[in-house]
């Protein structure tokens, strides 16, 4: 045991063996607790979720059969706005992928002490939202059975190529990144959970929590695969989103033809990861009773993220209308009638009024700088986001290329149900998750903990302990 | 007054009923002849020239009628036709267009016209047999800086593949670990 002043502090203890004796923490006793309960305890409530879930996704599945039956003429698109719902999607999901890269790796690399009970969430999402976001050209697809061509035909000049290869190799590594640091917490699941899981669960924690004793060997290990894909997920995640960006900037359209869009995107990607993170922390917060590590000062510290991401898109806003508008070229003028006046201002407007102004004055007023404060500014920017993709796409297309009227375009019930499908696909993979893992990273939360107490002076740390650790006496 | 209301009344009329009649084309529309001139024969993305020559049935030329050049298609399983050109015929009833073919094989070349309120439509086609196996597009020369070239996507790619695999190869040490610390473990370890 290490020594705080006087005070034995708490050896970490990952093992989770019931063959070694050290000391358990009332504060890592409360930890596990609450981390593991969701495990073994469902309610009739979970049930009903999950029912409502599959519910949605059976319908948006049948709407995609009547899509892939008939056709694309089943929805809104036609040949001059080709892309739509779909795409707006598939740039949305990629987007909120972002969160895990930003408050995992970033807040990993920066030793960002209080990301640790937020870190598995955010992975999470990344993975679950990069695999839901790339359904989503494949569904765009009127003709599935040509994906093959991808493969087949495939040329090294094209952005939907190097897309293909940035979002496998990205899911890849957040795979592997969302893996590594559960390795521990599968092992506690497996020592924990013996007598209270069903078979396969106990076969599956066996499996896949690899044997971890913390060995030092193992302890070397895990590190070492932590520190290595915390620094290389970072610039992976960021030419994921610049490539995306690159699908609509290398394309002839007047609104898409900015340099500016590979960060522009990926700030975008960073921000709604926040949001999203955010909305997910406050959700499990409450169901999970997970009060006493997710504080207030969680929420804070992401708030300051995300009112540093509502400057830097305001900026970027403002960057590019004030050059573009200033020269007016060319098709800026149709652009900009239809973005401001025509018929996508509400949806330019509710985006930098709903979703960067007003979330960016309740992150700056102390008096709306709090939970609900940040969640409900969180909601707003992932609404405003959502609707900043809509009208990129859209109004790039609806811009005529030739002497015809402008096109217009409306989802129909196929797009708004498999919409819908994707959504709740998206929440049913997460919630299945809280069923099978731990939510919050137990093992770094511990460590961070003690680490803490180290850093205390002595008074206040042995005031600490003997609240964690009643059985501990000085 | 009853007299001259009626006289104008029928007056109105008559110049109505004239002048309806008037407008009213007199006769049937004609038959024109169309006749397609072009090699049957030509190199791939070479230029062919197809002249037409539209006449009416008294072989007098036909001006200023317009004629459309088109061929049909077969496009990923979609059939359809692509228009290659439109001209109006000049005062010896000639339109002369310049296609330049962009596939090998056989290309059957139609002309049209659609007719109007004096002559009748009128089509005439004929096959072009294209052959040669040359790359028509060029690219367009950029900026070419020595040793940057395609071998930089692979590399990247090769680099982050590669530190996954030191990952992975990590986790088989970390299952590796248990099995010599704790020989007596049963699963993976």
């Amino acid at each position: 045991m290490e020594k705080i002043g006087s005070i034995e502090k708490p050896r970490l203890n990952i093992e989770g063996s019931a063959s070694v004796t050290q000391p358990e923490t009332s504060f890592r006793s409360r930890l596990e607790r609450t981390a593991l309960a969701p495990l073994t305890k469902t309610g009739k409530g979970y049930y009903l979720l999950v029912a409502t879930l599959l519910v949605i996704i059976a319908w948006g599945i049948f709407a995609y059969s009547t899509q892939f039956r008939q056709g694309l003429i089943v929805t809104g698109m036609r040949d001059h706005i080709q892309w739509g719902l779909y795409i707006t999607l598939f740039v949305f999901f990629i987007g909120i992928s972002h969160a895990g890269t930003l408050i995992s790796a970033i807040l990993r690399t920066t030793k960002a002490g209080w990301r640790t009970p937020v870190t598995r969430m955010a992975e999470f999402i990344t993975v679950v939202a990069l695999m839901t976001g790339a359904l989503f050209p494949l569904i765009d697809l009127g003709r599935p059975d040509r994906i093959p061509n991808i493969f087949l035909f495939g040329r090294y000049q094209s952005p939907v190529l190097w897309d293909f290869l940035a979002i496998t190799t990205y899911l890849t590594g957040s795979l592997i990144y969302l893996y590594l640091p559960l390795i521990p917490d599968l092992a506690l699941c497996r020592e924990r959970l013996a007598s209270n899981v069903s078979p396969w669960r106990r076969w599956f924690y066996q499996v896949f929590s690899l044997g971890w004793r913390n060995t030092p060997t193992q302890r070397r290990q895990l590190e070492g695969g932590i520190r290595t894909l915390m620094v290389l997920i970072i610039p992976v995640a960021v030419s994921v989103h610049t490539v995306v960006s690159w699908i609509f900037g290398m394309t002839l359209r007047e609104p898409w033809n900015n340099p500016m869009f590979g960060a522009y995107f990926v700030a975008g990607a960073i921000f709604s990861g926040l949001a999203s993170i955010i909305i997910l922390m406050v959700i499990l917060r409450k169901v999970m009773h997970l009060e006493e590590y997710i504080t207030s000062k969680h929420f804070v510290n992401l708030g300051y993220l995300l009112g540093l991401f509502t400057a830097i898109m305001a900026y970027f806003n403002l960057s590019e209308y004030i050059t573009t508008g200033y020269k007016m070229a060319g098709e800026s003028v149709f652009h900009f009638q239809q973005l401001f006046v025509g018929p996508l201002a509400p949806f330019y407007w509710f985006y930098a009024i709903g979703g960067i102004l007003i979330p960016g004055l309740l992150i700056l007023m102390p008096w709306t700088r709090n939970i609900k404060g940040i969640v409900v500014a969180s909601i707003l920017v992932l609404a405003g986001m959502w609707v900043e993709r809509y009208f990129i796409v859209v109004s790039g297309l609806r811009i005529p290329l030739m002497p015809y009227e402008p096109a217009s375009y409306a989802p129909t019930w196929v797009e708004w149900s498999i919409m819908a499908a994707g959504l709740a696909g998206f929440s049913l993979v997460i919630t299945l998750f809280i069923k099978l893992f731990p939510v919050i990273a137990t093992w770094e939360v511990a460590e961070h903990h003690d680490e803490e107490l180290l850093k205390m002076p002595r008074h206040e740390a042995e005031t600490q302990v003997e609240a964690f650790i009643p059985e501990v006496n000085t | 007054m009853k007299r001259k209301l009626f006289t104008w009344a029928s007056v109105i009329l008559a110049v109505t009923l004239f002048s309806i009649l008037w407008a009213i084309p007199v006769g049937a529309a004609n038959p024109v002849t169309l006749k397609m001139q072009a090699p049957s024969s030509a190199g791939l993305g070479s230029t062919v020239t197809v002249t037409t020559e539209l006449r009416d049935s008294q072989g007098a030329p036909v001006m200023g009628a317009k004629v459309i050049l088109w061929t049909p298609v077969n496009f990923l399983g979609t059939a359809g036709s692509i228009l290659l050109g439109e001209l109006v015929t000049d005062s010896d009833g000639k339109a002369v267009f310049s296609y330049e073919p962009r596939k090998e094989g056989t290309i059957p070349l139609n002309v049209y016209f659609a007719g109007n309120e004096l002559y009748d439509p009128a089509q005439e086609s004929m096959e072009l047999t294209v052959s040669g196996s040359i790359q028509l597009y060029q690219e367009v020369v950029g900026v070419h800086v020595p040793g940057l070239g395609v071998w930089v996507l692979p590399t990247i790619l090769g680099i982050i593949w590669f530190t996954y695999f030191t990952v992975i190869v990590r986790l088989s040490l970390i299952a590796r670990a248990t099995s010599q610390d704790f020989p007596n473990e049963k699963g993976l370890a």
